[in-house]
């Protein structure tokens, strides 16, 4: 059970348009943020704008004393250890840092990396450009084609070639239907061959309890913007691994001395890998927003969610021509609910069906692709079919999926004349 | 543009298109050997994209893929595709959007429109200058 106080935190949410409010179902894509996190920022500029780490003044100190205490905070939040942690833009860079050092780990014989048809462009094209330099040979698995992870494919796979393997990297849960991959067993499979394991988490922390130590992996990335946090991420890298990493970038920040001959003195942990002045108050606000979370309980969330996407599966499935993509069971897949209109064109009054909806019922919906070409090229899903995804959080309620059914409802009336369009069973 | 301004000609056609399912010459061609994606429109909605194996300079085979697209950009592509398909490149390079739109007997303002920019992206593909060359 939510909160309702919490709920009401949301500045954003007190607007209004043409005398409606917001329906924001984007959440995958960005969360809404707090007062709490938003006020967190703000005393940053406010009252002590200075930079970290560096000078020894007054307001330095405090950064100071912000700043350590936020990578405590979102340590505990996480399960992970504070010198595990790596501040970066978001969840794209935070894969691409494990991306860019894998030579530092790979071998002759040992340089495959397991990926599947259904990770987001972040955790897909890395890898195609390193395949491309033959530093790495790619192994993309498919899914199966409701979405979930093929499991036995995998094992035998593994069985047959995991001693070759240097990393698999899958997302936990879904960008597209939010259906959660088994990863603990993944994790599990992973390390009997000796393999690394790469966990892209941007859908799962803000939804799902995660404890990174328990889990076992090597690597996890995640951003703080779809956790009710300011724009920004974290790479969780253990321990033992954090020196081999690769800088993305270097210079200010990340050096204890150098000299005209070459020599280079680089700082240990995450100092070396966060160049330049950081976002001190993006990383306060992390914090925040981990506090936040915390408070309303992340299993509050998924339960709540999980009522959320149940109704929405309720609604959307007395609606005529809607095809959903992803399992209909809100205890393989919650949180998102992607859908389509059996019709070949859907944008007649908008350009876009998600303009539409937006402009007469202030829904706010993502239609596309999601960042996930490869599992709708590689299912065969139809170009002309457009996907929309409605993503759900804390503070969406079971009126904002009666809004959301009402806007589909319409739009799928306007198209009503068309034919009505099946391929393959899609 | 309201959904009454969508002429029932329009309408009629695009209906046709799926009479009976959705046909060959939509989708991907296997063994293509020209292919173009493009966004077809001035505001950047409709995305058409089309495939041909040519031959001796002949068009043996064509499709297109509409993504995001209105039924105007459909039976754009759609009318574009039939009315090229066996043709050279030469006589394609000459098509202009009067031509299909006299094809199908359909003259509509916002149909012109679609076809111009669907055919602008056809000839791209075909790498067909403005005088007709094949480049």
């Amino acid at each position: 059970m939510i909160n309702e106080n919490l709920m009401n935190s949301f500045p954003a949410l007190k607007r209004s348009r043409a005398g409606k409010r917001p329906v924001y179902l984007d959440n995958a894509c960005m969360t809404l943020r707090p007062i709490q996190v938003i006020r967190a920022m703000e005393e940053y500029y406010t009252q002590f704008p200075a930079c970290a780490s560096r000078s020894t003044h007054w307001f330095a100190g405090e950064v100071n004393e912000r700043v350590e205490e936020s990578y405590k905070q979102i340590a505990k939040f996480t399960g992970a250890k504070e010198n595990e942690l790596v501040f970066l833009k978001n969840a794209t860079e935070a894969l691409n840092l494990v991306a860019n050092s894998i030579q530092k780990f790979t071998s002759e014989t040992r340089k495959i990396v397991v990926i599947t048809d259904k990770e987001h462009s972040s955790n897909t094209i890395p890898w195609y450009k390193l395949e491309a330099k033959g530093i790495i040979k790619l192994v993309i698995l498919e899914t199966k084609r409701d979405g979930t992870f093929d499991f036995e494919k995998f094992v035998d796979f593994m069985k047959n070639y995991g001693d070759k393997v240097i990393l698999v990297s899958t997302v936990w849960v879904s960008n597209l239907d939010s259906v959660k991959f088994p990863i603990e067993e993944i994790i599990e499979i992973a390390k009997k061959y000796g393999a690394l394991t790469m966990i892209d988490a941007a859908q799962a922390l803000p939804h799902i309890p995660v404890n990174f130590e328990n889990l076992g992996a090597d690597f996890m990335a995640f951003s703080t913007h779809k956790m009710v946090g300011p724009a920004g991420g974290f790479l969780i890298v253990k321990e033992e691994l954090m020196e081999q990493l690769e800088q993305l970038s270097t210079g200010g920040g990340t050096v204890e001395d150098f000299n005209t001959k070459r020599n280079i003195q680089f700082f240990k942990g995450r100092a070396r890998l966060e160049a330049g002045l950081q976002d001190y108050a993006a990383i306060i606000g992390s914090a925040a927003a981990a506090n936040f979370l915390k408070e309303v309980g992340l299993k509050n969330i998924e339960e709540h969610e999980k009522e959320l996407t149940a109704y929405a599966l309720e609604l959307l499935g007395k609606i005529e021509d809607i095809g959903i993509l992803g399992p209909k069971d809100p205890e393989k897949a919650s949180g998102i609910v992607t859908f389509y209109i059996k019709k070949p064109a859907v944008s007649v009054e908008e350009r876009d069906v998600g303009e539409a909806m937006s402009d007469k019922y202030n829904v706010m919906v993502r239609t596309g692709r999601f960042c996930v070409y490869n599992w709708f090229n590689a299912k065969g899903f139809p170009t002309f079919f457009t996907p929309i995804r409605a993503s759900f959080y804390l503070y969406n309620t079971k009126e904002d999926v009666e809004v959301l059914a009402e806007a589909v409802k319409e739009a799928v009336d306007k198209v009503k004349w068309m034919p009505t369009v099946d391929v393959n069973g899609w | 543009m309201e959904l009454k301004d969508l002429r029932d000609e329009v309408k009629r056609l695009f209906k046709e298109i799926f009479s009976s399912g959705v046909p060959p010459h939509i989708g991907k061609l296997e063994g293509a050997t020209h292919s173009i994606g493009a966004a077809a429109c001035p505001d950047g909605t409709d995305n058409v994209a089309f495939y041909a194996i040519v031959e001796n300079d002949v068009v043996e085979d064509i499709t297109y893929e509409c993504g995001n697209c209105d039924p105007y950009m459909f039976v754009a592509a759609d009318s574009i595709v039939k009315l090229s398909k066996g043709k050279t490149l030469d006589e394609i390079s000459k098509i202009s959007a009067e031509d299909v739109l006299n094809f199908i007997n359909c003259p509509d303002e916002i149909l012109y429109n679609h076809t111009t920019e669907a055919l602008k992206i056809l000839k791209k593909m075909l790498v067909l200058d403005q005088q007709g060359e094949s480049r």
